[in-house]
């Protein structure tokens, strides 16, 4: 954080101040630590401080790549598909038929705009139909699964 | 009366009218979850600093029995207080008292805040919680709503204007939050739309619940109707105060220096491999705007809506800055329709309220396809140029990976007015992505090679000798396009000088009744 370099009475002093919470300081001086409680009124205040939420997807650092709406108005009200976001082509299906997701599952790996993109599941369900295998190419907004 | 009588009188009307519709009425409003009026308001200043005006004013309506119901304040408290000690003013409307409608006479409250918000200079906060205009009144009511929309589009651009949403608000009512630069709303109990499920179902045959056709999730993810959604009032209350520590009070301050501990040349060496080796490989940029900022506090705007790209405030060495910045980790990426809008109105925001601008640049370019076209992406796309090229705010831009094409041009290049464009040493900037290139290139060359294998192999070394020759930064940086090729583990520091020796930055554009953005 902030560093002092002191000369009192002909000896240096090198005061590294590492943390400041209320009125409690962290420092260093010559290497030593101290805590020192400064004589300071404390203002607080109702605005918050900004911490960093962790991702809501479980699948790492690669994510979210979905799209649900329904397939269309003559199709059965409990089919559902999962649409393609982008244009590309699908490297790997990681489900096939019958099989059950939960909410944030990988379901594919497809390439487009030259990137890897995983398309994960938005919410839980099962796997009716595998509309795009591996290698097929796919327009965006074509159906990549039917889920129910 | 005795003086002394009327001192009491007084002090009787006045927690009267603090009452609203009276006691069942806020009873009511706490087991729905939701707060009063004036408890959001004291939730929102700084204690003890609320100020209410108009605490005496009823309605002026002698229809359908009306004259014999009157609540003093009218169904909207107005005022101003202070937020980290600096003036605000609110209206909060107050669910109790008719449903929170809008009359001629509330209607007249809230303008007059609006005025004084805009004479003093200061932000102006709307809390909304409405079931619309007061049939009652009529003509009078929409009358209401015009003059607040006027004074919203008079003050757009001179105070920042935030609304948030915590009850309903439909039909014109809408609009007002719509004109303001900042919508929030909360997950439950808070809905949006123009026309109601009844009417949807009447007109269009569509089943529809409140929820699905204008709730927080739909407005924060589908729509980008609002900026922010919040888990209940208590948060989006606070969020408010924080979005406020990033602006100014107006257009023609700056908005307040933060005395900062996080030094400002912190070197990240995380930063040297965050970009994967492979280009094909995504990686999560919010992980490099939380590392370089200041204590890495970033207040992201528009979390939930066209994640592809991701805009917020945040502080260099203490000052409020806009970040813009690509997400390779979502879509690639790339900008569509709904991210260049999403950019282009984060932008303008800065620039009209002297907010310097951060852009952090990983796009592979423009996603392709014929429903961006049909969808307008050449409009759009349009936006978020003109946006960049008429900001004169303080522009640093940071190429950290592939800037492609079109999509290079429109995130704040050099050529439109960047001040500062460095990049780091995985940067690939070019007109397009090396086969593409080649094909169109080599393509008669390509088609007199019979054999498979052998095309394969030119096409390749093609590729390669392309990617040595373009797929880096220094093309660019040899014709001063780039200014810098950095370290990644300096960014920081670097962006912090850059925008150090721009606060004297003096540009203007030529003098215009306004600018007709593509809109």
């Amino acid at each position: 954080m902030k560093k002092f370099d002191f000369n009192i009475n002909g000896s240096d002093y090198n005061v590294h101040i590492k943390h400041i919470e209320g009125d409690i300081a962290e420092l260093e001086v010559n290497g030593t630590p101290y805590s020192v409680k400064m004589k300071q009124e404390i203002k607080s205040t109702k605005t918050p401080i900004l911490v960093r939420k962790e991702a809501q997807s479980k699948s790492g650092d690669r994510r979210v790549l979905e799209n649900m709406s329904p397939v269309s108005s003559g199709a059965k009200p409990s089919s559902k598909a999962i649409k393609s976001p982008l244009p590309g082509s699908v490297i790997k299906v990681l489900v096939s038929e019958g099989d059950s997701f939960k909410e944030g599952d990988v379901l594919m790996v497809m390439e487009s705009m030259k990137m890897e993109n995983n398309i994960l599941a938005e919410r839980s369900g099962t796997i009716l139909k595998v509309c795009a295998p591996a290698g097929k190419a796919v327009l965006q907004d074509e159906v990549l699964f039917e889920v129910n | 009366m005795e003086n002394q009588q009327k001192v009491k009188n007084l002090i009787d009307l006045r927690s009267q009218a603090r009452l609203g519709g009276g006691e069942k009425r806020i009873a009511s409003q706490h087991t729905k979850g939701k707060f009063t009026a004036r408890e959001r308001i004291d939730m929102l200043l700084d204690e003890g600093s609320f100020e209410e005006l108009d605490m005496f004013v009823t309605h002026r309506c002698h229809n359908f029995g009306l004259e014999n119901e009157k609540y003093m304040g009218d169904g909207v408290v107005t005022g101003h207080g202070t937020i980290d000690g600096r003036t605000v003013y609110v209206f909060a409307q107050d669910f109790t008292v008719f449903g929170g409608s809008l009359s001629e006479t509330n209607a007249l409250k809230i303008c007059k805040v609006m005025d004084m918000a805009m004479k003093m200079g200061c932000p102006f906060i709307g809390i909304n919680d409405s079931g619309g205009a007061r049939i009652q009144e009529g003509v009078t009511s929409l009358a209401g709503y015009a003059e607040i929309f006027q004074r919203n589009i008079m003050a757009s651009g001179v105070i920042p204007q935030i609304s948030a949403i915590f009850g309903p608000c439909a039909g014109g009512a809408v609009y007002s939050p719509a004109l303001t630069d900042f919508v929030l709303m909360t997950e439950q109990n808070s809905y949006m739309f123009v026309t109601g499920p009844k009417v949807v179902k009447s007109v269009t045959g569509e089943d529809i619940t409140t929820e699905d056709l204008g709730g927080a999730d739909v407005h924060a993810g589908k729509s980008g109707v609002s900026h922010f959604k919040v888990e209940n009032e208590e948060e989006g209350l606070l969020m408010i105060r924080k979005l406020l520590s990033y602006l100014p009070q107006n257009n023609l301050e700056d908005a307040p220096l933060f005395d900062t501990n996080d030094p400002i040349d912190r070197i990240e060496d995380s930063l040297n491999t965050i970009v994967p080796n492979s280009p094909n490989l995504p990686y999560d940029m919010k992980n490099v705007i939380h590392t370089i900022v200041d204590n890495g506090e970033f207040l992201e705007v528009h979390r939930n809506y066209a994640r592809n790209i991701i805009v917020g405030f945040a502080r260099f060495n203490g000052t409020s800055t806009g970040i813009i910045a690509n997400q390779p980790n979502f879509l690639a990426g790339v900008l569509d329709c709904d991210a260049s809008r999403k950019a282009a109105r984060f932008v303008r925001f800065c620039d009209a309220f002297n907010i310097p601008i951060l852009t952090l640049v990983d796009v592979p370019g423009f996603l392709p396809g014929s429903g961006q076209e049909y969808s307008g992406i050449i409009i759009h796309g349009a936006k978020l140029m003109f946006a960049y090229g008429e900001a004169t705010v303080p522009k640093v831009t940071v190429t950290l990976r592939k800037s492609y094409g079109g999509a290079h041009d429109v995130m704040s290049c050099k050529q439109l007015r960047g001040d500062f464009n460095y990049a780091w040493p995985s940067a690939e900037i070019a007109v397009m992505g090396a086969s593409g290139a080649i094909e169109v290139l080599e393509g008669r060359t390509m088609s007199a090679i019979v054999n498979p294998d052998e095309k394969a192999k030119y096409m390749a070394e093609q590729v390669a000798d392309y990617n040595e020759k373009f797929a880096n930064p220094y093309q660019a940086a040899a014709y001063g396009y780039i200014d810098d090729v950095i370290e990644p583990r300096n960014t920081r520091f670097r962006i912090i000088r850059a925008f150090e020796t721009l606060q004297t930055k003096k540009v203007t554009n030529p003098l215009k009744k306004h600018s007709n953005i593509p809109l």
